[in-house]
């Protein structure tokens, strides 16, 4: 008897009710069939001709009946029983839909079916104003029925944005004169001077070196040595300089194709120079060469598109709208692309002799040349470009080359031609041209108003440096696969802001953001904590430090710091055995003198075996582009920061500043130490326990007790933290 | 309508207001990381991982075929298999290295270098070059129906990950086992690896982070671990009191953040790293085990010592707990085993080293009773071609090959699948790498399909199906 009922009940049900909350496609109904029907009834397979990612195929099929749940064969089918071959999707191919699902779907098709476009392929919109950071999270707090925090003490804001902007710890008369300060601008006078300094380019330079998968060597194999530093102090200098990322954006994708172009306009082109480099002798230099393109492409699509470009090198994707010439007319962006060595400074004319050399060396590998003419050759680049500083550019040919689709991602097997072009699903408005397009079209499609993506990718990497997390959690996939922004409007509001108002600069970006009473919340969890992983933003979020600036900041506790901002890097020490076990042929000539105490940004990048210090820290890999880093807790961290030379000699040094510059009066040492480490003064029973550890010490006759002291400071959770 | 559907139904109609409502906030924080229990019963504990770098010729291994001497000399056009190059049969290679003088078709049948013969109760013929493994193979399950993709030296890490070096870096087994299985020893870390890697095999967390990449272990008591003791020597008791000072501030700090998870995480892994660095040596000390036990693992021989000391590691590892202990044999260069020349010279070096210390392995853990609930893997990137290379070596061979697995809940005395006469395709029995992962996992009691990460979509061919047949 239920069992008539209730389908009397459905059959009968008013298309929607008014109380019935308000399904988004998008948000709700994509992602299950995403997730459960595209792989076989999507864009790239069609099983039974039938395509649920597209409404009227779906509708004509009967898969859905718009307004009438019970007739869609789509539910029918969801909701037989494991054992009728019938069910979709089948046993063998996936679990059943989830009862939750089960409720989304029905809810959609009763009201109406409909299929709305992915959020982030529409170009953002600012909501009506006025419009604030807060005014959007607290909104969303509310609705949760959650309340923010309070701001952090400012002892913990110092330290916090000190560290955000810059990497390195505020100096104890810093702390002190911005607690002392009553002003009520006296934390945007904090956050002015931070932006101001040469430190913040070299900040922010790191976490864009990461989407440049920046190194000092070639990979592969042989990983030889590579000049490229002056692209590396190009984006220090930029960012100083607070250059519009529209303009950094130009420079970097098509600096060479700019009008009368400015040797650092040509530098930043070593963006995409930044692949892997095969030097192996009997490899086929067109396959490298076509694999560093396909990184191009790749990289290109992650940092500004928000896409993952890879699946579609061998085949139309599965899940987003881009089919596999979408990926090679991206691609034949940077398929023209030669590849020299410039020289910075240097005679007049040495650019173009190291240029024909490498077409000449190309070419004789191509062309199956004799290996002792290659080897001469190439003894003859090394000794022209030994005549002047060079860095790594690229240059547009005079012809292009020609580009196909590679079947299966197979550069000898060759497709349709294609020429440089914008992903179709991503066209909104934009004009198409007759004329072949170049990278400096591409840059400014990226760039421009009609293109959805690239202003929210940007503002969303900029908020995870701020709070740990984007506001689309998957950083690296605005595409149907990805996670809906927790802050939909807020992002929308950002990214327009950031491109309309700010006019793209990065400065004024940050500064917004961390002069929010968002950013500036305590980070202690509450014990009602309803969103344990804090993505309303209800509190702020601990922080552990990326590798460099653990390295940063240990140096500016010890004192010894060296300020120094770019030039080629450099090699602090690292443990003999420990450089053996990474098989790592190259030398490790330990910096002396004030080499050895530069920024973990400087440190020598052998791409293949990095310093132990960054892979043990989560610093990028180098092999490509890289949009998050992990903030890892492992045992030989602790190792790592208890044993390795280099913050033996910090705590040392850190002990003799503790000594020097602090007051007589052990008490008054202690608390000098935590507030040259923690920007604070040490509670009692901290201040008593390390007081306990230096009579120890004493007891035991150590030489340098308070180097000892400095050894644990610099070893806690807190110093490594950004609270 | 069928009743369950029915009810799914009807329950999905009424949460669904309630659901929506709380639908943002839900969803976004459903996902949670492992909590480090086995998601089904498992049937063994740890897993020994035993990788042989450059590529062992199945053939003179443990799937031998004597028509290859039969037809000696012959092409293979002439042979038993006359269409194995059927280029629609070749189309699973994905070239890395284009042009590559190595990873090529050879058309003439090299004979078998090594006689074989039967082995155990099983009567399972391997090579005579095999012995003391052969002496285990009523406890063996051994799969000659493997195939893999990459035709260079990329197969190696696509042996631990299950992805093509072409497709980017991803997690090995290790790391997804490290990340989805909790501690059985508060001391020692739970993944493992011994020998040297080859570069582009080195890390194992990749996506998941170093904090589920192996810990390099030298077997050195003196020196095990890469910045594992003081650079000066620092008293026991002065280390201890250092400890205890970072110990106790770490706490104090907590009391400023209660219920930071990451603070409290950061506090034990402080713990672990101390206990760590005063465990490894004594695991390392081998001085109480007795000398037929180093024996058993030919550490009385110089040619079998450095492998055999790896292995009795490995036997203290698992005893001890440890979930993963992953061993390299002869990384460096490409990897010993990649006999492109002078293959009988080669294998039977490299059987030499090997042998003995993996049979004495197999027996010291069974007789211990540890092998009821320890898996021991011996892998190879890929086989070696039927053909010869030059006029004494094999290339790469990917179309078919040999691996296999012990303990754990395994069957013991199994061949599962097989290649076609001359050794060339896999024909029965077809298994890609991550069956073997597959198989491990389950054997762990893990789905690795609980085990994935928001915005990492991995494909059914990361995730395997585990191999019934070898199951017991």
């Amino acid at each position: 008897m239920r069992f008539c009922l209730s389908v009397a009940l459905l059959a009968f049900a008013p298309l929607v009710r008014a109380d019935e909350p308000k399904i988004d496609y998008g948000r709700d109904i994509r992602p299950i069939l995403s997730n459960a029907c595209f792989k076989c009834h999507g864009p790239a397979t069609a099983k039974a001709k039938l395509r649920l990612d597209d409404r009227d195929k779906a509708v004509d099929k009967g898969a859905l009946v718009p307004g009438k749940h019970a007739e869609s064969e789509l539910l029918r089918r969801a909701l037989l029983p494991d054992t009728d071959e019938g069910r979709m999707p089948p046993p063998d191919v996936g679990p059943r839909l989830t009862p939750d699902q089960i409720a989304k779907l029905k809810a959609w098709i009763d009201q109406g079916a409909n299929y709305s476009a992915h959020w982030a392929f529409v170009p953002p919109k600012a909501p009506a104003g006025p419009n604030t950071i807060d005014k959007f999270v607290r909104a969303r707090l509310e609705a949760e029925g959650l309340t923010p925090s309070a701001e952090a003490d400012k002892a913990t804001l110092i330290r916090r944005v000190t560290l955000d902007l810059t990497g390195l710890l505020p100096s104890p008369a810093e702390v002190e004169a911005f607690v002392k300060d009553t002003s009520p601008d006296a934390y945007e006078k904090v956050v002015d001077r931070l932006l101001a300094s040469p430190h913040y380019g070299e900040r922010h330079a790191r976490h864009w070196l990461d989407l440049a998968r920046y190194a000092d060597s070639n990979g592969y194999t042989i990983d030889g040595p590579r000049q490229i530093w002056p692209y590396r102090d190009y984006v220090i200098k930029a960012l100083n300089a607070d250059v519009p990322f529209d303009r950094f954006t130009r420079e970097q994708l098509a600096g060479d194709l700019l009008p009368k172009a400015t040797t650092d306009q040509k530098v930043a082109t070593g963006f995409h120079r930044n692949t892997g480099f095969n030097e192996e002798g009997g490899t086929d230099p067109e396959q490298f060469r076509v694999e560093r393109t396909v990184d191009r492409a790749n990289t290109t699509a992650a940092v500004w598109l928000g896409l993952t470009g890879g699946c579609a090198q061998c085949h139309d994707h599965k899940y987003d709208p881009f089919s596999q010439k979408d990926y090679y007319r991206l691609y034949a962006f940077f398929d023209s692309c030669d590849e020299p060595t410039m020289p910075v400074g240097g005679r007049p004319g040495l650019e173009d002799t190291i240029a024909k050399l490498n077409q000449m060396e190309f070419w004789l590998q191509r062309n199956g040349g004799d290996r002792e003419d290659i080897n001469r050759i190439r003894a003859e680049i090394k000794r022209e470009q030994g005549k002047a500083q060079t860095t790594l550019v690229m240059r547009e040919r005079a012809t292009p080359r020609k580009t196909f689709v590679q079947i299966r991602g197979e550069f000898l097997r060759k497709g349709d031609e294609v020429q440089p072009g914008f992903p179709a699903a991503l066209l909104t408005g934009a004009k198409v041209s007759d004329t072949r397009l170049s990278r400096l079209d591409l840059a400014n499609w990226l760039t421009g108003t009609a293109n959805p993506l690239t202003a929210r990718v940007t503002v969303n990497r900029e908020w995870q440096k701020f709070f740990g997390r984007g506001i689309v959690e998957t950083e690296n996939d605005f595409g149907y696969q990805g996670s809906f922004p927790t802050h939909p409007e807020l992002l929308d509001w950002l990214a327009v802001e950031f491109r309309d108002n700010l006019k793209w600069s990065f400065k004024k970006l940050h500064k917004l953001i961390v002069t929010s009473a968002t950013y500036k919340q305590s980070s202690v969890t509450r014990a009602s904590d309803k969103d344990p992983r804090n993505l309303l933003l209800a509190r702020q979020t601990r922080l552990r430090l990326e590798a460099e600036i653990i390295r940063d900041a240990a140096l500016s506790a010890s004192g010894l710091l060296n300020p120094k901002l770019g030039g080629p890097g450099v090699y602090p020490p690292q443990p003999r055995e420990v450089f053996l076990f990474t098989q790592n042929n190259h030398p490790w000539v330990e910096s002396k003198g004030p080499d050895r105490y530069r920024r973990g940004m400087y440190t020598y990048i052998w791409r293949q075996s990095q310093h132990p210090l960054l892979t043990t820290f989560d610093a990028a890999d180098a092999q490509t582009v890289c949009t998050k880093r992990n903030r890892s807790n492992t045992p030989l961290q602790a190792l790592h920061l208890a044993n390795d030379p280099a913050f033996v000699e910090f705590a040392q040094a850190l002990g003799t500043r503790i000594e020097s510059e602090g007051p007589k009066d052990d008490a008054g040492k202690v608390a000098f130490a935590f507030r040259v480490c923690f920007a604070r003064e040490p509670n009692a029973a901290e201040a008593s326990r390390v007081l306990q550890y230096v009579e120890a010490q004493r007891a035991a006759k150590t030489k340098a007790p308070w180097a000892a002291v400095a050894r644990v400071l610099l070893n806690l959770d807190e110093f490594i933290t950004r609270e | 309508m069928h009743r369950r559907a029915f009810l799914a139904d009807s329950f999905a109609g009424l949460a669904l207001a309630a659901m929506l409502h709380r639908d943002g906030l839900a969803s976004e924080t459903k996902w949670a990381p492992p909590d480090g229990k086995p998601h089904f019963k498992p049937k063994a504990k740890s897993v020994i991982w035993l990788f042989m770098n450059g590529g062992v010729s199945h053939m003179e291994t443990f799937d031998p075929k004597p028509a290859l001497t039969k037809f000696a000399g012959k092409t293979i056009k002439e042979g038993p298999v006359p269409d194995a190059q059927d280029p629609k049969k070749l189309a699973l290679a994905r070239v890395t290295v284009v042009n590559d003088a190595n990873g090529q078709q050879r058309n003439k049948l090299y004979p078998l270098q090594v006689g074989f013969k039967k082995y155990g109760q099983c009567g399972a013929e391997f090579s005579e070059w095999v012995p003391h493994m052969g002496s285990c193979a009523d406890d063996l399950a051994v799969l000659r129906g493997m195939w893999t993709t990459d035709d260079n030296h990329g197969a190696q890490t696509q042996f631990h990950t299950g992805r093509h070096m072409l497709d980017g870096e991803y997690p090995t087994l290790g790391a997804w086992v490290h990340y989805g299985l909790g501690t059985l020893n508060e001391n020692l870390p739970q993944f493992v690896s011994m020998g040297n890697r080859e570069y582009w095999n080195l890390k194992d967390g990749h996506y998941l982070g170093p904090a589920h990449d192996a810990v390099p272990v030298r077997v050195d008591p003196a020196n095990p671990l890469d910045y594992g003791k003081p650079e000066l020597p620092v008293s026991a008791a002065e280390q201890k009191l250092g400890f205890e000072l970072t110990n106790k501030l770490n706490k104090l700090r907590e009391k400023d953040y209660p219920g930071d998870a990451a603070l409290d995480a950061r506090i034990k892994s402080y713990e672990l790293a101390f206990r760590m660095q005063k465990s490894l040596p004594e695991l390392l000390d081998f001085s109480k085990e007795t000398e037929e036990t180093k024996k058993l693992y030919g550490m009385d021989r110089g040619e079998t010592r450095p492998f055999g000391q790896q292995l009795l590691a490995a036997r203290r590892l698992v005893e001890r707990g440890v979930r993963f202990i992953q061993i390299q044999h002869g990384a460096g260069g490409a990897g010993v085993w990649d006999a492109h020349g002078g293959l009988k010279a080669n294998h039977a070096k490299n059987c030499l080293a090997v042998d003995q210390p993996i049979g004495g392995l197999l027996k010291d853990l069974k007789r211990t009773g540890l092998l009821k609930d320890t898996i021991v893997v011996f892998a190879t990137e890929f086989g070696r071609t039927p053909g010869t290379q030059g006029s004494d070596g094999r290339d790469h061979h990917i179309y078919g090959f040999s691996v296999w697995m012990a303990g754990g809940g395994l069957k013991g005395g199994v061949i599962h699948g097989a290649t076609d006469e001359i050794g060339f395709h896999a024909t029965e029995g077809r298994h890609y790498v991550t069956d073997v992962h597959a198989t491990i996992l389950h054997q762990l009691g893990l789905d690795s399909r609980k085990l994935e990460v928001p915005g990492r979509k991995r494909l059914d061919i990361d995730h395997g199906a585990p191999i019934k047949e070898v199951i017991a």
